[in-house]
This record gives C-alpha cells, sequence and structure tokens, in this order.
C-alpha cells in the first residue's frame, strides 16, 4: 500500500515557535506555512542543515505545498541535496525531501532569530532585507554554492 | 403586530377612563397626535411599553407614581385605589386584549406597587380565551427586547449614534438573532473545556500539564487584553466625538472658520497618506513574506545544471534503459563486441551504468522539474519587479505625507496663536484630544496584535493537547471528551461570528440605503465591524467622517431603527426554518414621541417623507411647533386617526391654547384647571 501525499506532514522546530508566532503576527506572515518555506530556502541558500531537537505540530503536505512553486522548489533542493540519488524526487520519496526541508528550516529560521535578536531592526526588516539582499545576488551562474563543472563532470560520468 | 386600541385609567397624567383608537389600514397607518410639552405624550408612549411589559423608559422620572396623582391624594388612607392600560393589538389572525393593573390600598405615598398583567385571546373565530402565561404569549409576539427600538423617545433617539452607545446596538442585534444565548453557551462550553483540559492534564503526565498550566496563562491573558481592548475602544469613540465639537466650535467661529476647513481639509489628506502607506507597507510585506522562493536562484542554477548534465551524458529525456542494459548483460556481450560474461572486466562497468541509469518516472520527473525552472525564474523577476514598485510608491507616499504635515503644522501654529480666550481654550483641548487619540491608537494597535499572538499561542497549545500521545484507558478516555468538547466549542464560536458579522453586513447595508432615501445629502453611513455607527462623506482628499449635527444624528438613528424594523421582519421569515426557535422577529409599529424636535424644516420634510415606508403602521406624537405646517402636510394623505392630547393645568400662568385642525378649533392647553391632567379629543 502506498503513502498518499496527504498523509506526509513537515515537522516544525518547538524551540523556535515564539519566532515563527512573532513572524506571524509582526512581519506579515499570513501563516506558519509560509514562515517554514521562507526558513527552509533561505537557510539552503545558506548551505546549512540543522537537526530540530523537538518537534511542534506538524504542517500538512497539501497545506505546505498550497502554491505550486513550492513543491517544485522542495524536490529541486532534495535533487541538489543528494546530486548520485536521482530517485530522490519522486512523490513516493517525499518523506526524505522533507526531512531535508525541516532541516534547512531549522537552520534558516535560527538565523533569522539571531539576526533579529542581535541587531535593532524588526523582524520584519529582517526579512525583507534577506530578501532584498537575495534578489540583488540571483545571479544563476555566479552563484557562490553552485556546482563547479568539474564536480558535474564527475558526478556525470 | 398591528395595535388597534389603547384605554388608560388613572394612569399618570391621565385621569379617569380616556382611550384612544389606532389607525391601522394600509393605506393610512399612521396615528397623529399633537400635543403641548408635558401634555403626556411620552407618557401615552410608555403606557403601550407598560400595558406590555410592565416598564417604563428610564428617562421617566418619579417612576412608582403610576396612579394618577390626584386620584392618589383624594383618596383616603385604606381604600382601595389603583389604575390600569389596556391595549388591544392584532396579530397572526387573533385580537390579543392586555391589561395591566394596579391596585393597592393606600397608604401613604405612592411607592413600587405589584402588577397584574391578564391577556385574553379573541380567534379569528370569535372565541376568547384568558391566557395561562401572558407574559410569555407577548414576549413570544414583540419581544420585550425589542421595545427600545419600536417605542421611542425622539429627544433620546441620538444616544443609538452616541460614542458608547455601540454596545447597546450590538446586544440588541445579537438579542434578535438569539446569539446571546449561544454566546452564553459558549462562555459555559469554555469553561467546560478548561475543566476537561485540568482532568486530562492530570492523567496525561508531566508535559501535558506544564502545557496546561501554560494555556491558563495565556487565557488570563486573552480576556485581560479583551477587557483593555474595550476600554481603549469606547474611550477612542468619546475622544472622536469631543473633538467633532471642538471642530464645529472652531468652524463656528468668524476668526478660525477658514483656518480651520483648512486644517480639516489637510488632516483628512495625512490622513488618507498615512492610511496609503500602511496599506503599501502592509502589502509589501505580505509580498515578502510569501516569497520563499526568493532565495531559490542558486538552487535552480545548480538543478539546472544537473540536468543539463543529464541530458548531455543521453540519460535525459530517456537516456539509455535499464531494460536494454540488462540485456546485454544476458547476452554476456556489448554491442561493441566487449566481453560481458561474469567476472569480466567490462561487464563490473556496464552493471554500474545500469544501476544508475535513470527508470522512465524517474527521468519524467526531472525532466518536468526542469520545464518548471522558467516558473522559479518568472516568479523572483515578477518579486523583484512588484517590490521595485511598492518601495516607490511608500516613498511617494512618504513624501507627499512630510508636505501635508508641515502644511498642518503650519495651519496648528496659526490656529494656536489666534487671539481670543475660546479660541485658544478650544486649540488647547483639541491638542490635548489629539494625543489621547494618538495615544490610545498606539496602545490600542499594541494590545490588539498581542490579542492576536495570545489567540494563536492558545490555538497551538490546545492542539497540542489535544493530539498529546497518551496512554491508559483513562487518560485516552479523558482526551476524547476534551476533544469533543472543544470541537463544540470551536463549531460555536465559528457560528457566533459567522451569524454576527452577517448581521452586521445587512443592517450596514439597510441602514445606508434608507439614509439615502431620507436625505439627499452626499453621506455615507457605516455600521463598522465595531458596530459603530458612523456617517462618512467622500471628499476630493477620501472618505473623511463628518462632525454630524443634531439632525444627521436624529436621521442616522431612524435609518438604523428603520433597518432593525426591516431586518426583524425578515427574520420573522426566517424563524421558520430556525431549529433552535433562536431568532425572533415580525412586522412591528413605530410608536415615536418628539422625533422631528430637533430638526430644522428640510430635515423635517425629508423624514416626513421617509416615514411613510419605515413601518407598517406609525404613531406619531408631536408638540404644535414641531408638526404643523411641513410634517402635517407631507404625511396628511397617510393618517387614519388624527388627535390632540389636551393639557389641563392648573397653572394660571399658562396660556390657555387652542389648535386648527380640519377646519376646526380644538383645545390644546387648558390652564387654572382643577387638577393636572391629559385627554385625548380625537379630530374627526
Amino acid at each position: 500500500m502506498s503513502t498518499s501525499n496527504g498523509d506526509y506532514r513537515m515537522k516544525r522546530p518547538a524551540e523556535l515557535e515564539h519566532l515563527i508566532q512573532t513572524m506571524i503576527a509582526e512581519a506579515g506572515f499570513p501563516n506558519i506555512r509560509d514562515v517554514l518555506l521562507f526558513g527552509a530556502f533561505y537557510g539552503f541558500k545558506m548551505g546549512d542543515r540543522v537537526r530540530m531537537e523537538r518537534s511542534g505540530e506538524p504542517v500538512a503536505w497539501h497545506t505546505l505545498t498550497y502554491q505550486p512553486w513550492s513543491t517544485v522548489a522542495i524536490r529541486m533542493m532534495a535533487a541538489v541535496e543528494c546530486p548520485d540519488d536521482r530517485s530522490i524526487v519522486m512523490p513516493e520519496r517525499t518523506a526524505e525531501q522533507l526531512a531535508i526541508l525541516e532541516d534547512y528550516a531549522t537552520a534558516g529560521l535560527e538565523s533569522i532569530q539571531r539576526k533579529w535578536q542581535s541587531g535593532s531592526k524588526s523582524l520584519a526588516q529582517v526579512v525583507e532585507q534577506l530578501v532584498v539582499d537575495a534578489l540583488s545576488t540571483d545571479d544563476a551562474i555566479s552563484a557562490p554554492d553552485e556546482f563547479s563543472d568539474k564536480e558535474l563532470e564527475e558526478y556525470l560520468l | 403586530m398591528k395595535l388597534i386600541r389603547i384605554v388608560l385609567s388613572n394612569f399618570r397624567q391621565y385621569k379617569g377612563e380616556v382611550c384612544l383608537d389606532f389607525a391601522h389600514s394600509d393605506d393610512k397607518p399612521i396615528t397623529f397626535l399633537f400635543g403641548a410639552n408635558g401634555s403626556g405624550k411620552t407618557t401615552l408612549l410608555n403606557a403601550c411599553r407598560w400595558a406590555l411589559y410592565g416598564t417604563l423608559s428610564e428617562d421617566v422620572e418619579g417612576r412608582d407614581s403610576l396612579i394618577h396623582n390626584t386620584v392618589w391624594s383624594d383618596s383616603e388612607d385604606g381604600s382601595i385605589v389603583g389604575c390600569y392600560v389596556e391595549l388591544t393589538f392584532e396579530h397572526a389572525g387573533s385580537q390579543y386584549i392586555a391589561r395591566r393593573t394596579v391596585e393597592t390600598t393606600k397608604s401613604g405615598v405612592q411607592r413600587s406597587l405589584p402588577q397584574k398583567l391578564t391577556v385574553t385571546e379573541i380567534d379569528e373565530f370569535g372565541n376568547s380565551n384568558l391566557l395561562i402565561a401572558p407574559e410569555a404569549k407577548i414576549d413570544s409576539i414583540m419581544p420585550a427586547k425589542l421595545a427600545d427600538f419600536f417605542f421611542f423617545n425622539g429627544e433620546r433617539i441620538e444616544r443609538l449614534v452616541q460614542p458608547d452607545a455601540y454596545k447597546e446596538v450590538e446586544t440588541s442585534i445579537k438579542r434578535m438573532l438569539g446569539i446571546e444565548y449561544m454566546e452564553a453557551g459558549e462562555k459555559g462550553l469554555k469553561d467546560v473545556v478548561a475543566r476537561l483540559t485540568r482532568d486530562f492534564s492530570k492523567l496525561a503526565g508531566n508535559d501535558t500539564e506544564q502545557l496546561t498550566a501554560q494555556l491558563e496563562s495565556e487565557r488570563e491573558k486573552e480576556e485581560a487584553l479583551i477587557a483593555e481592548i474595550g476600554l481603549e475602544k469606547k474611550n477612542l469613540s468619546a475622544f472622536d466625538a469631543e473633538l467633532d465639537h471642538v471642530q464645529a466650535a472652531l468652524v463656528s467661529n468668524e476668526v478660525t472658520r477658514e483656518l480651520s476647513l483648512q486644517r480639516k481639509d489637510v488632516e483628512a489628506s495625512v490622513l488618507r497618506l498615512k492610511t496609503e502607506r500602511v496599506e503599501l507597507s502592509a502589502r509589501k510585506s505580505r509580498r515578502i513574506a510569501e516569497s520563499g522562493f526568493a532565495f531559490t536562484g542558486a538552487l535552480c542554477a545548480n538543478f539546472g545544471k544537473l540536468a543539463e548534465g543529464m541530458i548531455a551524458a543521453g540519460q535525459l529525456p530517456h537516456g539509455i534503459q535499464q531494460s536494454f542494459l540488462e540485456g546485454l548483460l544476458d547476452q554476456g556481450e556489448c554491442i561493441c563486441g566487449s566481453d560481458l560474461r561474469e567476472h569480466a572486466e567490462a561487464r563490473a562497468q556496464v552493471e554500474s551504468k545500469r544501476d544508475s541509469a535513470g527508470v522512465p518516472e524517474v527521468q519524467g520527473t526531472w525532466m518536468d522539474l526542469r520545464g518548471h525552472l522558467s516558473l522559479l525564474a518568472d516568479k523572483r523577476s515578477q518579486l523583484r519587479d512588484d517590490l521595485a514598485d511598492l518601495t516607490e510608491r511608500i516613498s511617494g507616499a512618504y513624501s507627499s505625507l512630510r508636505e501635508q504635515q508641515e502644511l498642518l503644522t503650519e495651519l496648528n501654529r496659526k490656529l494656536g496663536t489666534t487671539e481670543g480666550d475660546s479660541v485658544q481654550g478650544l486649540e488647547t483641548r483639541r491638542q490635548e484630544l489629539l494625543r489621547d487619540v494618538a495615544s490610545t491608537n498606539g496602545s490600542l494597535g499594541l494590545h490588539q496584535r498581542d490579542l492576536e499572538a495570545t489567540r494563536s499561542r492558545i490555538s497551538s497549545i490546545s492542539n497540542q493537547i489535544d493530539h498529546a500521545v497518551v496512554q491508559g484507558q483513562q487518560a485516552t478516555l479523558a482526551q476524547q471528551r476534551l476533544q469533543c468538547a472543544s470541537k463544540v466549542r470551536d463549531a460555536l464560536q465559528k457560528i457566533l461570528s459567522v451569524r454576527t458579522e452577517s448581521a452586521r453586513q445587512t443592517l450596514d447595508e439597510k441602514i445606508r440605503e434608507i439614509f439615502g432615501k431620507i436625505t439627499i445629502k452626499d453621506y455615507h453611513p457605516v455600521l463598522d465591524d465595531d458596530f459603530h455607527l458612523e456617517l462618512f462623506q467622500e471628499t476630493a482628499h477620501g472618505r473623511i467622517r463628518v462632525a454630524r449635527s443634531t439632525g444627521e444624528n436624529q436621521i442616522l438613528s431612524l435609518s438604523f431603527i428603520a433597518a432593525v424594523l426591516d431586518y426583524a421582519s425578515e427574520k420573522e421569515r426566517d424563524s421558520v426554518n430556525d431549529p433552535l426557535g433562536l431568532t425572533t422577529g415580525g412586522r412591528f409599529p413605530i410608536v415615536m414621541d418628539a422625533a422631528f424636535g430637533s430638526l430644522d424644516e428640510n430635515y423635517q420634510r425629508e423624514v416626513a417623507r421617509a416615514l411613510r415606508s419605515l413601518a407598517p403602521q406609525i404613531v406619531v406624537m408631536v408638540s404644535k411647533s414641531q408638526g404643523m405646517g411641513t410634517v402635517y402636510d407631507e404625511l396628511e394623505n397617510s393618517i387614519g386617526s388624527l388627535g390632540v392630547i389636551v393639557a389641563y393645568t392648573t397653572n394660571s400662568d399658562d396660556k390657555q391654547e387652542t389648535i386648527g385642525l380640519k377646519g376646526y378649533e380644538y383645545t390644546y392647553i387648558v390652564s387654572d384647571s382643577a387638577d393636572n391632567r391629559a385627554d385625548i379629543q380625537e379630530v374627526r
């Protein structure tokens, strides 16, 4: 019997619950889903993975992927994270994709928390700055954490 | 419900037995009564109310003195003395005679006296029946909770639009909808859920106990915040109302009129720009918050390279199929002739290729993801453009705001240095009020955000408790009970919120429609989310709140009452489908005293014109000065019963007066009378 996507859930870090709620209350985030995706892709951009200590209430897959771009980006993230495992992108491996996403979300949110608590900016200003920086350095070719041609060659051959 | 007749016997000013037949035909449904100030108009209004519910309106003085003063004083101690009001009305095909009586053995002065109500029902076949539970019957026909809306004193009607009236308005509407019963149920369920949570946490163990303690503390915080927010809203309304008065005073002063009007315009402009800036900033925040994809530039680049590499290696879109390689291995020979038998050197290489070759489903997914790279790139590009646009617009609004604020400072300075004690006093008070408004708004915003965050935490903790993993039959049972009660409470909360909001929206639309019919002024009444009744005007600088005159307040209140009447009539139809029987409604008459008192002639005409369509039956009581001329002329064709409440006064200084109606002179005030009393003279 296969698992339907509806059964998958993304865990959220209980230790960052206050930050998550503040992002909703003060930084215009409509839902927990948006906070987690924001944190995860920011975490991935930084290249940090952190295993969460304790899980809070999980978010269902269909809620998490309400916007179509998120399913695509989550699967791509898994593909890039496990370059020697091509079937990692498959829907039946959603649980593994979510595990990767959870680690990056924890790392991304921890980083946001540090920036927020160590500076004088509001949380809304912190997240805005992250987006502005990401868009201004958004250059597909010169991205710092991309594979080198040599790495690709080694992998493919 | 239609009023047919009222008989008053020794009730307050009405000495002896006085009778009035109400007009109730469809083409002439208005009963129009003239009466001097103090003649007994308010008493007649209250007699209707007293007959039905045994209460007088709050503005009535000497509420215990129900029996006519002379009748009381002329009676000897120990003798039986009393009064009654008998109201006859029709409802749903039956006629009812409600008679409320006070009877006592006289001793000293009048005090609160025991009343007795009897209601006789005469059905459509003429059978009469004395009802066993008269109060319940009357309440089912015209609920006491709605009486304020249908028996009202025009001089006090404005209270409906006063700053602190919103709670009363909200409560009345909730009563009509039966929502107050649900609120009581919800409150009860909250207590039940709290108790079940405590029971469960004791059985479930430490973690849950900790969560329960957190939950209780958050709930206490929620209660405190709700109370705080309620108080702040009330204060804000009071500040706004006073600011309106100060502003009106400054505009009415010739010296400050021009500058005040200019400042009003600039203030509206500042408000609009501030709102615009806040809205744009919120839109920008929201856009940013939903843009996790903003960070996917490098991810897409890397994924793209992986996919391109696979294409270059021939692994995409179809690549070397596993089945093809399996065939070669089975044959033991490659197409190039290499030996692929067991232990051959090339066999290991082909086996490795077979293991890494894609199956069609995997390749399809890769191709599909690759096809979406442009979607993410487009989204990032669109986000970049949107943020640039929003940033520019926010900056534009900020610059304009700064200009307008400088202009406002200058106008404030000019007005602040205008000579004259009254101007200085008004300006000082205005500045104080503005500071109060700003600081209250600030703390209100903080508390509202805090409340939202608290509720979110409550929901999260409750969920954790509901879904905690427990062991043991008792704990499982306790958890199930808790989950069940929580679900019922949540459902009730949703129903409450939907019903309240739907009622507010319906009334809001009705008020606007009725107000628009009464007056041609370009004002828009709004019943806002907090049930505040406000009046707005569209200006070049956007929508601004109107500082209302008495006339506008009265029209606004009348529109509100008419909207409630209309709504009650709709609810009567709905109540048939209400399984709980909580909804009340019906078609009710309006009995109004002094409804035209503070209106100028134009407003009097507008209200009189609209009155005919406000309710199916109307009783209007006016003084000669209020009703003669415009009002009477407008309503004359719809008047089915015309009369005069004659005031008899012992005061010889009062002038004897008559009133000319339908070509005859009728007594209006009789001075130097043997006692103070009222009588009703019908005009035929």
